[in-house]
């Protein structure tokens, strides 16, 4: 799995560390590093809460070209 | 707190819960396995089968709910395919298990005897085997239809 740049970078942009997106979307900071790190592949629910936090679309954060 | 807002408190995120049910898958092949070992050397040192019987109670138990929820799920293998073939063969593989088991359990009653009894076990452990394999294989081919082509409509089929 490639690792989202683009979720750290959104991420960095709104000056969120992990633990903050962490709590923002109800799930633990290991949980966003495994899925920076391309260790994890989250739901699609997740994606979108993920989504919703940083302001972003789906594609623009998750869509692998 | 009373003990149903207990169950439904989840304190996991979806990540953990999919780690968890690797833990609890691997805990349950370990206790499976280590406990189909206990019975091996059990009935090898020769224990009656009243003193087994909790055990192999157990074993069934785990080994029959596993089956028939996979079988309702509509799930057969994750490496095998449900065919004839594989069936024979994986069965080969009890009915092997059982030969070796009979040579070591009937060795004191002479080396004839031993093969003759082990053959006769193995044989009729592979035709267990496979009748169970294929009944199985049936079941699982029919719910999987019934799963893939459910009877009403619904939004999927229109």
């Amino acid at each position: 799995m490639a690792k989202k740049l683009k979720l750290k970078a959104a991420r960095a942009v709104r000056d969120m560390t992990q633990a903050d997106l962490a709590a923002a979307v109800g799930v633990s900071r290991q949980t966003i590093n495994a899925i920076e790190k391309g260790e994890y592949n989250p739901t699609i629910n997740l994606c979108r809460s993920i989504c919703r936090v940083l302001g972003k679309t789906l594609d623009e954060l998750f869509w692998e070209e | 707190m009373n003990l149903r807002e207990f169950l439904k408190r989840d304190n996991l995120d979806e990540m953990q819960k999919q780690t968890l049910l690797k833990i609890e898958s691997r805990g349950f092949w370990g206790l499976w396995m280590l406990l189909l070992a206990a019975l091996i050397i059990e009935s090898l040192l020769g224990f009656a089968p009243r003193e087994m019987a909790a055990e192999w109670f157990i074993f069934m138990l785990g080994s029959a709910y596993s089956v028939i929820s996979d079988l309702r799920a509509g799930i057969w293998d994750r490496h095998f395919k449900p065919n004839t073939k594989t069936n024979a063969v994986v069965s080969v593989a009890g009915g092997a298990a059982v030969f070796v088991w009979g040579l070591i359990k009937f060795a004191a009653l002479g080396t004839g005897i031993a093969v003759l009894q082990a053959v006769i076990m193995g044989v009729c452990t592979w035709v267990l085997c496979f009748a169970l394999l294929q009944l199985s294989m049936k079941a699982y081919k029919k719910r999987h239809a019934e799963l893939e082509n459910p009877k009403e409509d619904d939004d999927e089929n229109e």
